[in-house]
């Protein structure tokens, strides 16, 4: 008899119980779709900042960094420290590989170009290289895309193209150098012409130098197999007390401290990883891109964080006040049932098991409705979809019970608490 | 009736918090952003190699100035510290650490003469830390050499080439080298790529031998950035409130559809359809009036809670989501009631009445 | 024997005397009618008698026991067991079949029983009725409903409040029949009502003005 009064409640009466099994669903959904985003933010808006290119610095152990900044380092020549090509697939194997986005090396060596007196910087890269892990996997890597800043007149060159070049456009003024021109590199007594595909403005010291393919850099140096540093792109977790420690000295730790410091993406950790797979390198995270990525993130998962709570409370708000309407709206078939002899915990199973379907069957629909929403947040902001999070269904499930029950059992003991006759008769 | 005031207040908080912290999002994600450094920085385009303190003056007149984060001037110059070749910085280093905000200083910053900042670099190759002491010799702009001694203050990481460098206060470094004008000009501004540009443009234009330059690299990137940002803010906006929007009206609904009976019996007195919806929805719009101002309330509540936690700086209101909140609301209470008020008007009063 | 005795009962709402010292003892099996203007406090007795309000002064004893003095809970049980009510509203669940609605009942007394609930429907003349809901019943049906669920338990008193109050004549004369066949077969029915034609069906007529007893009337 208790079944069939609930299978007469929610099927006898279907606009009310869809109206409130709507509200639920819509308050899960809201909650499904905000909880996903807001776990997964963090990782998209990492993603996102990876547009500012390189966050670490791998250089030759006891090199000079003194070198460029607005070009004022001339003059102090070059370090002879290198680090090794063939080392370079490494950094794809270490623990965290998977969240190293790009990297790409570099060769510097001065030229002259077209005969001039002066000498200028010219730097050897990968632009978009084909690289065969010890691994056995395969991935293309270089400077294209860690630079996207760059604003390219004529075109990018190719790591094939041994015979061209990209010229920096304050160079190109100073020479009067133009795409398709061609000019020639001495260095010692080798020299070389170049093909100038295209002209590129940084906004940055770059804009003085040439760019050509790696090998044709060391080729022109004589040092082949050589590398001047890297540049890597990590995806990384926000630093904490932690990670400043560990970058202070990695050895103050305690094992324990240390395995959490090292299995997590900290840029310390990674940089510390890095060390570990190329010979006498130090890796350093280039702060103005690691700091700021931080403060950045930890800025957008608060600011979501809060957004989330206040659409979590809103529609919670939402679906109680619905529910306890719902209730006080029944005050009549409350009193009936008590007149008839019913007490009071059978009326309250029967409201709460009515109320509590309706809302399994909302928070369902509404979760599969919020995984949607996500998507189309992920897929129109992010261009990628949005990682769907277990541990949201937990959270929901609790939410819209707890929601739904805080709505209807105050309403439901106080409707109880009314004697039959005063709802009956109206007095 | 609570119930219906509590749902509007609800619906009306949601949305003028969210619009507040929507508008407000490029403005302080624009300021965080700034923590990338400088976005603009000043060169000499004239034959001299340096910038004059003049035409660096008039440049920065172009700069809006509400907006100018921080602005330093930097002088270089070789140096050695024992007999070891090192470069030597001049700035205003209570606008370079505005300007450049990811500095990381072990130590502390200079605070009076004869206190230096050295680089990471610097303090690994001659062994020092806080506090050590080291004597820098060089030459003047005159050719005659000089000597002097510094203690050090901190010591800077930054991952990049100012480790490799010894900051000093720009009258240290006048005192030494001798007053001159100024190598690099870095400018912190927080302002879009395209109002950049315009500054660009108009110091070019105005101010002969500076040659401003976009840091691409962080204006471009920040554009990216910002821009994916808002959109993720607005759609989860349009999303949060199209949802409590639609929960609002239908707990409205349930509210009215609650009074079928009153309903039945106005008409049964002899008030017609017209009469009792305009009775309805004058109800309907002193409810949205009243939890729209509610809401209005608490949604800057919101905001600024918000703004305070995420930011660190309160929000000011904006004064035309008043009149939008309210009419947001009068539009949706307007809505919600009128369905079930139209459908119980067209029910026969006497099964309105009868029934339970 | 007497089923109900009531012992100067009063009943105060803030300062307003409802019922005064009512004295009333009704014997199994006896058809009572109570009369009196809006005001005199007939639904008030009745919320009192059908165990749904307890009095402010006086004992009330039904069956023995003295009902003024119980608790909640147990005016619950009571109202359960020895009561079956009607109504003026009919007060039918609007989601729930007559039968199912007159299943209710069994359920909250003890167990629901189909075949018993459809020979109750019979009854009161609805059989092939038993799937319909309230909404697809005319007043006169609701109230056969509302009579064959007030049934369905065998009380030992019947209550009808008005239970012609929102009937016409054709399905008054319905119920009415139906009661007197109850009354036939023994039951104790107290029926409250504005209609003389009603109370002059029941064997006694107790006329109530300002919550007191005003006279009664022996019809035959």
């Amino acid at each position: 008899m208790f079944w069939r009064m609930v299978k007469g409640a929610l099927f006898r009466q279907k606009g009310k119980m869809l109206m409130i099994a709507f509200t639920i669903a819509l308050g899960a959904s809201l909650s499904t779709a905000m909880l996903n985003v807001m776990l997964d933010v963090g990782d998209k808006v990492n993603q996102e900042l990876k547009t500012y290119g390189a966050n670490i610095n791998v250089v030759p152990k006891g090199a000079s960094l003194l070198d460029d900044l607005y070009g004022v380092g001339d003059g102090f020549g070059f370090s002879d420290k290198y680090l090794k090509e063939s080392e370079l697939g490494n950094i794809k194997t270490i623990f965290w590989a998977f969240n190293i986005v790009d990297f790409a090396p570099y060769f510097e060596t001065r030229v002259s170009l077209n005969n001039a007196d002066d000498e200028i910087k010219l730097t050897g890269t990968w632009f978009s290289h084909y690289l065969e892990l010890p691994t056995g996997e395969s991935l293309n890597t270089g400077m294209i895309n860690m630079k996207n800043w760059w604003d390219v007149s004529g075109e990018w060159i190719s790591d094939l193209d041994t015979d061209s070049a990209m010229v920096g456009s304050l160079l190109a003024n100073r020479y009067h150098i133009q795409a398709g021109d061609l000019i020639t590199a001495k260095s010692g007594e080798q020299s070389l012409f170049l093909n100038v595909k295209g002209i590129f403005n940084s906004g940055s010291d770059e804009d003085s130098q040439v760019f050509v393919p790696l090998s044709v850099a060391q080729t022109l140096a004589g040092r082949d197999g050589l590398i001047s540093r890297v540049e890597v792109s990590a995806l990384t977790t926000p630093d904490n007390e932690l990670s400043r420690r560990a970058a202070q000295n990695p050895k103050s730790l305690s094992i324990k401290e240390w395995e959490t410091w090292y299995c997590t993406a900290y840029v310390s950790a990674i940089c510390y990883q890095i060390d570990e797979v190329m010979t006498d390198s130090v890796s350093k995270p280039i702060r103005q891109v690691a700091e700021s990525e931080g403060a950045i993130l930890e800025k957008t998962q608060l600011l979501m964080l809060l957004i989330t709570i206040l659409s979590l409370v809103g529609s919670a708000l939402g679906i109680s006040n619905l529910v306890t309407a719902s209730v006080i709206e029944r005050s009549k078939e409350i009193g009936l049932l008590k007149a008839l002899g019913a007490n009071n915990t059978p009326i309250s199973w029967l409201i709460l098991t009515e109320i509590l379907f309706t809302g399994v069957i909302g928070g369902v629909a509404g979760y599969f409705a919020g995984l949607g929403f996500a998507q189309i947040i992920g897929q129109s902001v992010f261009g990628s979809a949005i990682d769907i999070k277990p541990m949201v269904i937990p959270i929901v499930t609790v939410l819209i019970f707890t929601v739904t029950l805080a709505g209807s059992i105050p309403s439901i003991r106080y409707m109880l608490s009314l004697r039959p006759a005063e709802v009956l008769h109206g007095r | 009736m609570f119930v219906a005031l509590l749902a509007v207040a609800i619906g009306a908080t949601v949305l003028s918090g969210l619009v507040t912290v929507y508008y407000d999002i490029p403005r302080q994600m624009g300021q965080e952003f700034r923590s990338y450094g400088a976005n603009l920085i000043l060169v000499s385009s004239g034959d001299q190699p340096t910038l004059s303190i003049d035409a660096t003056e008039r440049a920065k007149q172009y700069f809006p100035a509400e907006n100018v984060v921080g602005v330093a001037p930097y002088r270089y110059k070789a140096a050695k510290i024992n007999e070891q070749p090192f470069m030597m910085a001049g700035t205003d280093l209570a606008e370079a650490k505005k300007a450049s905000p990811y500095w990381f200083v072990n130590g502390k910053w200079p605070e009076s003469d004869g206190e230096a900042l050295i680089g990471q670099q610097v303090a690994d190759t001659i062994h020092l830390l806080p506090g050590g002491a080291f004597t820098l010799t060089g030459a003047n702009i005159d050719g005659k050499s000089f000597t002097r001694d510094f203690s050090v203050s901190g010591i800077i990481q930054t991952g990049g080439t100012e480790e490799a460098f010894i900051f000093m206060s720009l009258a240290d470094f006048d005192s030494l080298v001798g007053a001159g004008a100024f190598d690099v000009v870095e400018c912190s501004i927080s302002a879009t790529e395209t109002e950049l540009n315009n500054i660009v443009t108009q110091i070019t234009d105005n101010v002969p031998g500076v040659a401003p330059r976009l840091v691409k690299r962080v204006t471009q990137s920040e554009g990216t950035v910002l821009a994916k940002l808002q959109a993720l803010v607005y759609l989860v906006t349009v999303v949060v409130l199209l949802l409590t929007m639609i929960c609002v009206a239908t707990t409205m609904m349930a509210v009215v559809a609650e009074r079928r009976q009153e309903i039945g019996l106005k008409k049964a007195l002899g008030a017609g359809n017209k009469s009792i919806i305009n009775e309805f929805l004058g109800e309907g719009i002193f409810l949205g009036g009243l939890g729209g101002l509610l809401g209005v309330a608490l949604g800057f509540v919101f905001a600024q809670i918000v703004s305070v936690n995420v930011f660190h700086r309160s929000i000011t209101l904006q004064p035309i989501l008043i009149p939008a909140t309210l009419i947001m609301s009068f539009v949706i209470t307007g809505l919600a009631c009128l369905v079930p008020v139209r459908s119980a008007t067209d029910v026969d009063p006497a099964i309105v009445l009868r029934g339970e | 024997m007497n089923l109900l005795e009531l012992n100067g009962v009063s009943k105060i709402y803030s300062n307003v005397h409802a019922l005064q010292k009512i004295d009333l003892t009704v014997e199994q099996g006896e058809w009572l009618a109570i009369m009196g203007p809006s005001g005199s406090g007939k639904t008030t007795m009745m919320n009192i008698v059908g165990c749904m309000d307890k009095p402010s002064q006086g004992s009330v004893i039904l069956h023995g026991v003295n009902i003024s003095q119980e608790s909640a809970k147990n005016l619950t049980a009571i109202r359960r067991d020895k009561i079956g009510l009607i109504f003026q509203q009919f007060h039918l669940i609007n989601y729930l079949t007559a039968l199912e609605n007159v299943m209710v009942a069994q359920y909250y007394h003890s167990i629901p029983d189909e075949v018993e609930a459809l020979q109750a429907l019979e009854r009161v003349g609805l059989i092939e009725r038993a799937k319909h809901l309230p909404s697809q019943l005319s007043g006169g049906e609701q109230q056969r409903v509302c009579i064959a669920r007030a049934l369905i338990n065998y009380p030992m008193l019947i209550l009808a409040d008005e239970p012609t109050g929102n009937l016409d004549e054709v399905n008054e004369k319905i119920v009415l029949g139906i009661l007197q066949q109850l009354h036939k077969e023994g039951s104790t029915i107290i029926v409250v009502t504005h209609d003389p034609e009603v109370a002059d069906e029941a064997q006694r007529t107790v006329i109530l003005e300002h919550g007191k007893i005003a006279r009664i009337v022996q019809n035959n």
